[in-house]
């Protein structure tokens, strides 16, 4: 009896310890039905040391012994089925936490695999929004500054030009004036040039009469006298061919000055104003881009947080694989446990106890056999290694 | 030209995120939920690189290295494991079976990007 009562002691212990160190590991509900079922077993435990230490001190040890034995067998026998039951229980229960367990992860999974899918979209998006080129290789606010600057310049080098112009027409307005006056002068010269061609010819006939007077001995002076007329009518003619000349010429740059008057004549203070409005919008061109410039590199941070975010909750989100390996290794020790209880139940007092002495070699052999395939106690990243 | 990957787990979620990571930065993943559905896979199609889980149902990680190993097509294609396990001797086993290396998880995206480009060279 002594020694049936250790040996239960030793099976109560044996499958309180599995039990603890399953509800300890799993973390779960599980806890406060496995302790009840543990204290279940201490409290049947002491009733057997009790009813032990009545029946050492009894009257008649042979009757004591026999309906204790009985006594002893029962509640072995309900300790087994609320072990089972219990058992079979936390299965059922491992079974749905693993079920919701995978149904969260999963969902959450795909929410953060869409995260990350949308993240990088939008990171592509920006991407195309502040570059362009086949390979995005050029920078829009890099583009826009340089622009700005070059606008700048160009706008600076046609200032200059026009004030340049500007002046220019002055002076040519003052050099066409002097043309204009000197014409005069130029006209009454060919009128002087007519008066002696005139005076020539008139000259070159008196002398034609003269040598016709003469005769035969004027007679070369007479050919004489033809060349020099026929060199007075050709200056004549010279003469009203270079006016008409010059009255074109004079015509022209009468056009001239009344062009040159009207553009000289022009406001140029408009220059100057778009000057300073083109350089103002300029300056808030580049004040933007050098704004949109920082934006884009605090996007890019903000980019490399929300990546390293993401990051982070895949790493997390692993403790569904990982928690999920663990709860169906502790499934499958209960269900070994309940279903090696379950074989234990038998009539004969010595059946029983073979069937526990059996259950727990067998139990010992279980998890010696099976390892639970998750090395991880925390969320941090795994070793990595390359053979 | 993109690298393909075949990326082998019985676990749906662990799919999606190695899927995802790896997608993001331009590789194509093709999925498998065990050893066999992936040597499946493996007949007909070359892949650049291969991930997989060891505890899966119908064909493990190891014995899907070794049987992969027997195929001129697989014989020094970058095989690595993803798995739970982190004891020595399973280690020891996946090396012995032709692994190409072997990462505990939880797995950190940028570690497996790492890991994939310097496999993949």
């Amino acid at each position: 009896m002594k020694q049936y009562i250790e040996d239960f002691a030793i099976l109560v212990s044996a499958v309180s310890s599995v039990a603890i160190v399953l509800a300890v590991v799993s973390g779960f509900p599980l806890f406060s039905a496995v302790i009840a079922l543990v204290g279940l077993s201490l409290i049947v435990v002491q009733r057997l040391k009790a009813l032990q230490q009545d029946s050492a001190e009894s009257v008649n040890p042979i009757q004591a012994t026999q309906s204790d034995n009985e006594q002893i067998k029962t509640s072995l026998q309900e300790v087994t089925t609320a072990l089972a039951d219990t058992s079979s229980e936390a299965v059922n229960d491992l079974t749905k936490v693993i079920s919701t367990q995978e149904d969260a992860v999963d969902t959450l999974t795909a929410a953060f695999g869409r995260f990350s899918q949308l993240s990088h979209h939008q990171q592509q998006l920006i991407e195309e929004l502040i570059t362009f080129g086949d390979n995005h290789e050029i920078s829009y606010i890099d583009k826009i500054h340089d622009f700005a600057v070059q606008t700048g310049k160009t706008i600076d080098t046609f200032i200059e030009v026009t004030t340049f112009t500007s002046t220019s027409l002055n002076a040519l307005t003052e050099q066409v004036n002097k043309i204009t006056a000197e014409m005069p002068e130029v006209v009454k010269a060919l009128h002087d040039i007519d008066q002696i061609a005139s005076q020539t010819n008139l000259l070159a006939l008196n002398a034609a009469i003269e040598a016709a007077r003469a005769g035969e001995a004027g007679r070369g002076f007479a050919v004489v006298a033809d060349e020099v007329r026929a060199l007075s009518n050709r200056s004549s003619t010279f003469s009203e061919s270079i006016q008409r000349k010059l009255a074109e010429i004079n015509r022209q740059v009468d056009a001239i000055n009344v062009s040159v008057h009207k553009i000289a004549d022009q406001d140029f203070s408009f220059v100057e104003e778009i000057k300073q409005h083109t350089h103002q919008v300029l300056d808030e061109i580049l004040a933007k881009s050098e704004q949109d410039a920082k934006n884009a590199n605090s996007l890019s941070a903000l980019a490399q947080e929300l990546e390293q975010a993401i990051n982070s909750a895949i790493r997390g989100l692993q403790f569904g694989d990982i928690n999920g390996q663990h709860l169906i290794y502790i499934k499958k020790i209960l269900d070994f446990t309940c279903n090696g209880l379950k074989r234990c139940h038998a009539s004969d007092t010595k059946q029983l106890l073979s069937n526990y002495q059996n259950f727990v070699a067998d139990l010992s052999q279980q998890r010696q056999q099976t390892n639970n395939p998750v090395s991880s106690s925390s969320m941090s990243s795994g070793s990595v290694e390359l053979f | 030209m993109a690298k393909s990957i075949l990326v082998v787990d019985d676990s749906v979620s662990i799919r999606q995120m190695v899927e995802a990571t790896l997608k993001g930065k331009g590789y194509i993943t093709t999925t498998a939920a065990d050893g066999q559905a992936a040597l499946d896979l493996c007949q007909n199609q070359k892949f650049d690189f291969v991930l997989t889980d060891q505890n899966m149902p119908r064909m493990d990680g190891l014995s899907l290295i070794k049987s992969l190993r027997q195929m001129a097509a697989y014989r020094t294609v970058p095989i690595v494991m993803l798995t739970t396990e982190a004891g020595d001797d399973m280690k020891a086993k996946g090396r012995a079976a032709g692994a190409t290396g072997w990462m505990v998880k939880p797995f950190d995206p940028t570690k497996l990007l790492e890991v994939a480009a310097k496999v993949l060279g």
